[in-house]
């Protein structure tokens, strides 16, 4: 064996640099967390609006209380949207309007998805506040009535979770929903049952605490606190077993009345599916607000011509990714046609556009990537939506895409199609329409039944009937 | 580095363990992948051949053996022991789902627990699970699974698929008729996940017909089941691949099979045709097995219409065809079939005789069905001979196989056969009770042949309890589903409501039989509702 210690010095060179570049791309291009500072892409224009402007503005307008419902699909930028509003109410952009304190409120933490009640989620508004209040401004709130339920209930749960006991502030109901949550079933439900025969006057005085807030921060320059709550919407529709009560409806339609009668400003994330169902036009007229929902890129028109201004702007959020670890286009990808393919693919989907992204890189071992690898890494994805429509959905898939208007009917099937993203919506002025995934449309299944729906409306408006199933047998 | 051989855009294991090593080398932090994979044979194999391409890259294994509610909080307490591991392989879960469609405590724990991952692990997570269970998540766990940064998909290696596939069209039906229960249902599971394997590919890489031999293979599995229904769509679906493929032997065993569906749901003319159809392919394309086969399910058809000579002429055909061939289980059909033959004509000797060699046969094959039909075939002898603690033994032996096997015709035959022994005893409730249920069964299976003659029986009982009127309804109820699928059954029970007629007067019997001859579903129906009221 030749021992030629240049070339390969130099080969070992090359793979770890290109190494690098691979491992800092795949790491700038992360589904999971938020931009990072400078790769935020202002979207709005391809969303039928500012969505962060239209929550800030009806935060701003309302006198005391409000409860602004905002939804979309999974993955769509819901959360991000709302860190920028938590951004924009603290510090807004012109010195004439007035600052808020934003209450985040990550339902996550608090809420079993399986179990989930909203006296869960009005203990932990009452602990969030005191947390940020005191971890801010150094505030401490107080309740005796809070302090005596805290002792009729911390003996329940001392058995199953670790409550720090020198905790004096109301802050300590924010850990408690956080153990709460983590604890068994039993011991949540016997808090809930300690509960529930107080719940108004619990509300109440959760509404005494939040005037106290109010009134030490218009001391310290701010107008009010806002609450904003995040990740409710990924509760999963379900009937529970024990009481035969669908979740939904205990959640949102009865614990909806609730949080209605809490008096503050309060922006709440909802599933989509619930905002298009009758329970979600209850809900909206229990609470008084029509929901906000934050639609897809559109990256192409209602009639399936792409949409130039939108696809710019989802090629701008890789763009600016690149440009991070400083790339350009023309070295990530070989051709714009590789470039394009996923954009199109993404359907408007920020995180789908990241993460066929990271799959296509991973089938590349060097820059740049090829539209073979692009195709391999989204393939994986189709096929995913190929076993995981039911048969019988396939029709409908088919008549929403031949439907000039875009319009879907509301029913489960329907809402189901938009929580697994099998269909996305967009909004074009102020109507929104609704498509198939563009990853679906890749299904040879999906093409099949366009062309049978084709035919069965060809041959009705000919007068003819419909091709019989039997006919193959004769 | 050298490029990957391979080109084409399909799902290539090599590609996509390339794909994967390329990600878990470049992921920093939390990163969520899974990896598609039926078999944890292949699983294992797979985990190794990556282990030997990323070299010195530590992964922790976690595998899961049973159901898990919440897998955080299953993970959280196993992290440090894994704190060097520069990834974590999730195994098992599948366990904790129980399929695609089911609400899965686990999956939406997945769900609402997902922004918790990345503040208790720094590192890769490839979950690895079937088909199925991908579903599943995909479904029940949008948000989580939309976090994904890699879907690897691994289809089962062609060997496997192979092998599966050989099984199915050797018309070695024991390796299904013989599974239990259990056993059926997870085979079923097992093909089709293989099936949506196969679905996945790109066009050009499908193997049409491996994916008609596994919708033929459950065709067979549901129809033992007791299935029809389905087995008949999957049948239907194997026969549509041979026809596209011009594959006539395909054709001739689906359409053999279509026989059998149509035999048991008692449409014998709909039976005989798909019967002849193949009879004429296998004759075309000379396979003799095929031909003893068709034969046999002649001789059942003529059978179940009183032609036992013909019936006869057939079963002997193909037990001589079956003998050349030495197939075991063909000859102990046959025989079995001439046993019944025999019954019928009142022979009962030379049927046990026959029943005697068959069972032998079953029994050093193995074939627990055939077993289970000589008892229930020997209970009925012992039933004629009038040894009725004997009867009920075989039959109580049948039916704990045949429940055993998950065969619903079986157990609704085994009960019909147990009512009849109570019914003679005079336990008339105790019989009444087992009609019924053979009732229930034969008309979930729609059985015409079974639900005809459970009807004549309870007939029987009401007649017995005075209820004349009711065991008209019955009995022409009976006769006219007999009549319809030209069952020799039908003569009896005509005998029977004859005598009837001679107790009523005649306008009632004519408006009675009349309406229960228009609709012998309502009478079905009515006698189940009725029974289900008290």
């Amino acid at each position: 064996m030749v021992y030629s210690d240049c070339g390969y010095q130099w080969n070992m060179m090359k793979g770890v640099v290109s190494m690098n570049i691979m491992a800092s791309l795949f790491n700038a291009c992360d589904p999971i967390k938020p931009p990072r500072e400078g790769t935020y892409v202002d979207c709005s224009s391809a969303r039928g609006g500012d969505i962060v402007y239209t929550l800030a503005r009806d935060i701003r307008w309302v006198e005391s209380q409000t409860c602004l419902l905002f939804s979309g699909h999974s993955g769509s930028g819901k959360s991000t949207e709302l860190r920028r509003l938590c951004e924009r109410l603290e510090n807004p952009e012109m010195d004439s309007q007035e600052r808020f304190l934003p209450i985040y409120i990550d339902s996550d933490d608090h809420v079993s998805p399986s179990d989930p009640e909203v006296t869960e989620i009005l203990l932990a508004i009452v602990g969030s506040v005191a947390e940020t209040l005191r971890d801010k401004e150094d505030i401490c709130l107080e309740s005796s009535y809070l302090e005596s339920r805290w002792n009729e209930f911390k003996d329940i749960l001392t058995a199953s979770v670790d409550i720090e006991k020198t905790e004096l502030s109301l802050a300590k109901f924010a850990k408690f929903t956080v153990k709460l949550k983590q604890a068994a079933t039993e011991s949540r439900r016997k808090v809930r049952a300690k509960l529930a025969p107080q719940l108004p006057s619990l509300i109440d005085e959760i509404n005494l605490v939040l005037s106290r807030a109010r009134v030490e921060l218009v001391q310290r320059g701010y107008k009010d606190l806002v609450l904003v709550i995040d990740n409710l919407e990924k509760i999963p529709d379900v009937t529970d077993y024990t009481t035969g009560e669908e979740i939904y409806h205990r959640l949102f339609i009865t614990g909806g009345q609730q949080l209605g009668a809490i008096e503050a400003r309060i922006v709440l994330t909802l599933p989509l599916s619930l905002i298009h169902s009758s329970r979600g036009r209850q809900l909206a007229q229990n609470l008084g607000e029509e929901p906000i929902v934050l639609p897809m890129v559109k990256v192409e028109e209602k009639d399936g011509k792409p949409y130039n201004k939108g696809l710019e702007l989802i090629r701008t959020v890789l763009r600016r990714r690149f440009e991070s670890v400083d790339l350009k286009c023309e070295e990530v990808f070989d051709s714009t046609n590789a470039f394009d393919y996923i954009c199109r693919m993404s359907g408007g989907h920020v995180r789908n556009l990241l993460m066929y992204f990271r799959s296509s890189l991973n089938h590349a071992d060097s820059l740049p990537i090829t539209e073979d690898a692009v195709r391999r890494g989204v393939r994986r994805h189709i096929n995913a939506y190929s076993r995981s429509i039911p048969e019988e959905n396939w029709k409908f898939l088919a008549r929403l895409h031949l439907d000039p208007d875009r319009h879907i009917p509301r029913d489960d099937v329907h809402h189901e199609m938009l929580r697994d993203l099998t269909v996305l919506e967009y909004i074009n002025g102020g109507e929104p329409w609704y498509a198939v995934n563009p990853v679906v449309r890749e299904l040879e299944k999906f093409k099949r039944a366009v062309q049978e729906m084709k035919k069965v409306n060809s041959s009705e408006t000919d007068g003819t009937k419909p091709i019989n199933d039997n006919e193959s047998t004769a | 580095m050298s490029q990957p051989p391979d080109k084409e855009s399909g799902v290539d294991r090599t590609v996509e363990l390339r794909a994967m090593a390329n990600m878990l080398r470049r992921a920093d932090g939390f990163t969520l992948a899974f990896a598609q994979c039926n078999q944890p044979v292949e699983r294992r194999r797979l985990v190794s051949e990556l282990r030997q391409t990323l070299d010195d890259y530590p992964i922790a294994d976690i595998e899961f053996t049973d159901p898990i509610e919440h897998l955080l909080d299953e993970l959280i307490p196993l992290l440090p022991e894994h704190k060097d591991a520069r990834a974590l392989f999730i195994y098992g879960l599948e366990h904790s789902i129980r399929s695609d469609r089911e609400f899965s405590p686990m999956v939406a724990n997945l769900n609402m627990s997902r922004n918790l991952f990345p503040r208790h692990i720094s590192c890769p997570v490839v979950i690895w699970l079937p088909v199925y269970a991908i579903t599943a998540v995909m479904r029940g766990a949008p948000d989580f699974f939309s976090w994904r940064s890699g879907l690897f998909q691994f289809p089962s290696p062609s060997g496997v698929l192979t092998q599966v596939s050989q099984n199915a069209l050797s018309g070695d039906v024991l390796a299904i008729i013989n599974l239990t229960l259990e056993e059926k249902k997870g085979r079923i599971a097992v093909i089709e996940d293989l099936l949506a394997d196969y679905e996945s590919l790109p066009t050009d890489k499908r193997d049409r017909r491996t994916e008609g031999s596994l919708f033929y293979r459950l065709a067979n599995l549901y129809y033992s089941l007791g299935d029809y229904d389905q087995a008949r769509e999957y049948c239907q679906q194997s026969l549509k691949i041979s026809e596209e493929l011009g594959d006539k032997s395909g054709i001739a065993y689906s359409l053999s099979w279509l026989g059998n569906i149509a035999y048991a749901h008692g449409d014998y003319d709909q039976a005989e045709e798909y019967c002849q159809q193949s009879l004429k392919i296998f004759k075309e394309l000379g396979d003799i097995r095929g031909i003893a086969y068709s034969l046999y399910q002649l001789g059942m058809i003529a059978h179940i219409r009183g032609d036992y000579d013909q019936a006869a002429e057939y079963c002997q055909q193909s037990l001589k065809i079956f003998k050349e061939l030495r197939d075991k289980s063909g000859i102990a059909y046959s025989l079995y079939q001439l046993g019944i033959i025999a019954d019928a004509r009142g022979d009962h000797d030379q049927a046990r005789e026959y029943y005697q060699q068959s069972l032998k046969i079953f029994k050093e094959l193995g074939d627990k069905s055939g077993i289970a039909g000589s008892l229930h075939q020997f209970g009925n002898i012992a039933y004629i001979r009038g040894d009725y603690d004997q009867a009920a033994e075989y039959c109580q032996q049948s039916l704990k196989i045949e429940g055993d096997l998950g065969s619903k015709s079986g157990i609704a035959g085994s009960l019909y056969q147990l009512g009849m022994i109570a019914h003679i005893r005079g336990n008339y409730d105790q019989a009444g009770e087992y009609y019924q249920q053979s009732l229930t069964i034969f008309k979930e299976l729609r059985g015409k042949s079974g639900i005809a003659v459970s009807l004549a029986q309870l007939g029987l009982l009401y007649d017995r309890r005075g209820d004349t009127h009711i065991a008209i309804r019955l009995m022409a109820a009976a006769h006219e589903i007999l009549a319809q699928i030209g069952s020799y059954h039908r003569e009896p029970v005509l005998g029977c409501l004859m005598r009837l007629q001679a107790t009523v007067e005649q306008d009632d019997f004519e408006t009675l039989t009349k309406e229960a001859q228009a609709d012998p579903e309502k009478v079905v129906r009515e006698i189940l509702d009725s029974h289900h009221s008290e």
